[in-house]
């Protein structure tokens, strides 16, 4: 069911959600970063950017999560369950962005290990995603079979600006059939000719991304290249930092480390890790599989558009281009797959 | 909703033994009576050990099923945790989830012959299957263990001998690297000791565990002594976290070994990149 | 002048003299540029250099001990690549210093000419093997007005700018991994025993890893930029590195990279150095 809403209304409805829920939207600060942050008021809603600098990932995945807290004393150990997670409204990504998190879904649901901290939050968060107008040159979402500037998957309800000042607005789960329902008053019926502007945008924002990469292809290529001296030298740039995967809406590699405040009383907590640090497989005592950049390196394009195909029939990784424009030294990672000898 | 995958069962050091100045023995039993009955594993598979306070660590269960009155580990001193595990006394309260992984696969393997081949701490690894090889001795054939260490010192599980050599058809070949007073056994790397020993191919299975070098020369012996990639067994050691298939860091290609193995045969193995 | 560059690096590699070049090439737009390592003396052609190669290129020497390279360098690079050198990690025989003419460069994300072209004294570089291109020198020298501003400001203002700049840290550490004096092999911030730093992203463990790498790159920075341009969430290191390069000039007296013959401050002891850090 589609409805139209007004930018005006837009931002009552985020008034009304501020009070009752956590909302999270891109907020832009004194350095001209934009960021998703929580809301105070409908007014610091940023949405003029297409692209938040880090992606809304860490809002349901943390980048430190406190498993639990753990308390040792004379009469033994104590486990200390964290706070449940609270209603929160993620409002203003993209479909990059809400995409990234039906990804991660998949993986923290797999082989019958069930990660409760991200399937609670995931449950707790209602996503209202904004359809892109224009592109960014780092762009290449339509490069993915479910990837477009309109695309739906992982979000609640999709906003398509179709006509000045005004947003088709779609409900595409439960969530969003709740929140519209639940709001409603600043909702109308879309017509017939408002759903057909959609397609008309979609065509011309699809129209806008030059860069189109056949990722079939692309994996022909990896499987057989592991061995190939392609990574011998595609790699020196690199700086081996963790930039292009902490900005990642998919990349969600982890470490589990404990810090403790005192004798006591310590806390275990997930932590973000990333393929590109050394530490990451060095195993006590020093010996490491990936020990040069070039293996690790490897591994990233190796993992995003080969490895998880295997395993989940997708790619891990929604071309956002985040990942270009973080990295320090311009690492274009549609060149680098597309050119894998 | 299911159990939480992160959270530890709490247990409780029962018993702490020095096996070799850097390896001690460990007991734990589990303090929940009804967790302790439904806690259950098969050999080759391992658990992560929780020292609260300091952190998380992987271990291999070192006792067999058939075997399971407490979890026992064998660690080495190596690092950060295993550092602090070294530290604890009987009494301590320690974290244990699992089990996890693939175990070696016993049922495939009835009236084998089975050759155990151990370098160092890799004994540890594989003291669970030899007992439950053991336990279960009717259903196999002749059981070797080809086990060496840097010296007479480095030798874990001495006193375990001489209750395995009891069981019908076990032979235990001990080797070190370098000799010492009073060692009566033999003198020598374990390849060139299995090259002595000549073991025949037919209707065995090869285990091995223990130091990469020690691990790439013996393969090369068994496979010229006319074993099939398909009858060599071992397991694999990464860098894991989770052990849950999600932290990302033990993959060789698309295989997690924290969920796909650890155990392997060398017929897999030559499938992979070598990455491990 | 990208032809020039090209030639010179296309003779250093066909006659042996180096084995590998690092220059710029184009990246992902038209004003993007990236590091380029060139082996081959008939792959020149890519090579450029304009208003948006912002990498400092010296950063590689460190990486790459075991070759002879040619590099490219603005003016405020060699200052850097002199740096390195006299920390002996390698020596002046295994580079050859191509220095480009340059008129500032532009920060790819803010599409601002950099703080530190505006007074630069090096856009005609000095102490290179080759020079491209020629520029015109700023007449003022580099001043510290903004760090001067900054410190005028109470502790409780200045404790509240900088915790709201590590609470947007995501500890990615392209800051150190850029930074060309940050080569230690075995950083503190990975070490496990003992354990300096937490893997806990909090504003605190953020701020203590950014003040420890600022007091060991302290006399050694050349306020070159990289970390706060590799910076993915605008933190503005600047500040900090701007504030070291104050202090090493009015304590020390001394500018990194600035000439050869003077050890950096904290390598050296003099009865006469400045003892104000020492309650």
């Amino acid at each position: 069911m589609a409805y139209l809403i007004t930018k005006e209304n837009i931002k009552n409805l985020l008034t009304d959600l501020i009070k009752l829920k956590a909302v999270f939207a891109p907020k832009k600060d004194a350095e001209d970063t934009v960021l998703f942050g929580k809301l105070s008021s409908s007014s610091e809603w940023h949405g003029d950017a297409l692209l938040t600098h880090t992606t809304a990932k860490d809002k349901v995945y943390l980048q430190s999560e406190t498993f639990f807290k753990i308390k040792r004393n004379k009469s033994g150990v104590t486990i200390e369950d964290g706070p449940e997670p609270e209603e929160t409204v993620i409002f203003g990504c993209r479909p990059c962005d809400a995409r990234g998190f039906d990804i991660i879904g998949k993986l923290f649901n797999w082989s019958n290990f069930v990660d409760e901290y991200y399937t609670k939050r995931i449950a707790k968060t209602t996503i209202i995603c904004i359809s892109c107008e224009k592109p960014e040159s780092t762009c290449f979402c339509t490069s993915f079979t479910k990837g477009s500037p309109v695309n739906e998957t992982g979000s609640d309800v999709l906003l398509t600006n179709i006509k000045d000042g005004k947003y088709l607005a779609e409900s595409i789960t439960d969530k969003g059939r709740k929140l519209i329902g639940d709001n409603s008053k600043y909702f109308t019926e879309a017509s017939k000719a408002d759903e057909e502007a959609k397609v008309t945008f979609k065509a011309e924002a699809e129209k806008k991304i030059a860069k189109k990469l056949d990722l079939a292809e692309v994996k022909r290529k990896l499987e057989p290249a592991f061995e190939s001296v392609y990574w011998d030298t595609v790699h020196l740039p690199c700086v081996k930092c963790g930039a292009c995967t902490f900005v990642c809406p998919t990349c969600y590699c982890f470490d589990i480390t404990e810090k403790a405040f005192d004798n006591i009383n310590s806390v275990r907590v997930r932590s973000w890790d990333t393929c590109m640090n050394e530490l990451f497989t060095r195993m006590a005592g020093g010996v490491n599989p990936r020990t040069d950049t070039k293996k690790r390196f490897r591994q990233r394009f190796m993992h995003k558009f080969n490895y998880h195909v295997d395993n989940f029939k997708e790619e891990l990784c929604t071309g956002c281009g985040r990942c270009i424009k973080a990295c320090p030294v311009s690492i274009d990672i549609r060149k680098v797959i597309e050119e894998i000898r | 909703m299911a159990e939480n995958i992160y959270k530890p069962h709490l247990a409780k050091v029962v018993e702490v033994k020095v096996e070799t100045v850097d390896i001690k023995s460990y007991k734990f039993e589990l303090l929940d009576p009804g967790v302790r009955k439904t806690f259950s594993w098969k050999a080759g598979q391992f658990l992560i050990l929780d020292i609260f306070g300091v952190g998380e660590t992987i271990f291999t269960f070192a006792n067999p099923q058939t075997r399971n009155e407490f979890i026992e580990c064998s660690i080495r001193k190596v690092g950060q945790v295993t550092e602090a595990i070294h530290e604890l006394e009987a009494g301590a309260i320690v974290g244990i989830r699992g089990p996890y992984g693939n175990w070696f696969p016993f049922d495939k393997w009835q009236g084998k012959n089975l050759l155990y081949i151990a370098g160092g701490v890799g004994l540890a690894a594989l003291r669970s299957p030899i007992e439950f090889a053991l336990d279960t001795f009717k259903d196999f054939k002749k059981k070797t263990i080809l086990y060496g260490a840097r010296s007479p010192l480095d030798i874990c599980y001495k006193d375990r001998f001489s209750d395995w050599e009891k069981v019908p058809d076990t032979e235990i070949i001990l080797t070190a690297d370098k000799g010492a007073e009073g060692w009566k056994h033999k003198v020598g790397f374990v390849p060139t000791v299995l090259k002595e020993v000549h073991l025949s191919p037919a209707d065995s299975v090869a285990i091995i565990c223990g130091p990469p070098i020690m691990i790439k020369f013996v393969l090369k012996e068994l496979l010229d002594l006319g074993f099939t990639p398909e009858q060599i067994v071992t397991t694999l050691e990464m860098r894991m976290k989770c052990g849950l298939g999600k932290c990302g860091r033990c993959n060789v290609k698309n295989i997690y070994i924290c969920k796909d193995g650890p155990v392997f045969t060398y017929a897999q193995l030559k499938e992979l990149p070598d990455e491990y | 002048m990208d032809k020039e560059l090209q030639e010179i690096i296309k003779k250093l590699l066909a006659e042996k003299k180096v084995d590998w070049a690092i220059g710029y090439e184009k990246a992902y737009d038209e004003l993007s540029t990236r590091p380029a390592f060139v082996q081959d003396a008939n792959d020149t052609a890519r090579l450029i250099f304009n208003k948006y190669c912002i990498n400092n290129l010296g950063l590689y020497l460190t990486k790459f001990k075991k070759n002879k390279l040619a590099v490219v360098c603005k003016g405020c690079d060699i200052a850097t690549v002199f740096e390195l050198i006299k920390e002996k990690q390698f020596s002046r025989e295994n580079v050859v210093v191509i220095g480009v003419a340059c008129e500032g460069v532009l920060d790819k994300k803010t599409g601002k000419q950099l703080e530190k072209c505006e007074n630069c004294r090096v856009k005609q570089p000095k102490g290179a093997d080759f020079t491209v291109g020629t520029g015109k020198d700023s007449a003022a020298p580099k001043n510290f007005l903004d760090v001067v501003e900054f410190e005028k400001k109470s502790s409780k203002e200045k404790a509240e700018f900088w915790n709201r700049q590590f609470e947007k840290c995501i500890r990615c550490y392209a800051c150190r991994n850029v930074c060309p004096v940050c080569y230690c092999p075995d950083c503190f911030a990975n070490r496990t025993m003992p354990e300096y730093l937490n893997k806990n992203v909090d504003a605190e463990e953020n701020k203590l890893f950014h003040m420890i790498r600022m007091q060991h790159v302290f006399g050694r920075c050349t306020d070159c930029k990289a970390c706060d341009t590799a910076c993915p969430v605008n933190i503005p290191l600047t500040l900090l590195t701007k504030k070291l390069a104050k202090d090493a000039k009015e304590l020390f007296n001394y500018e990194s990279g600035a000439d050869m013959d003077v050890l950096p401050p904290l390598s050296t002891y003099n009865e006469a150095d400045s003892e104000s850090d020492i309650l």
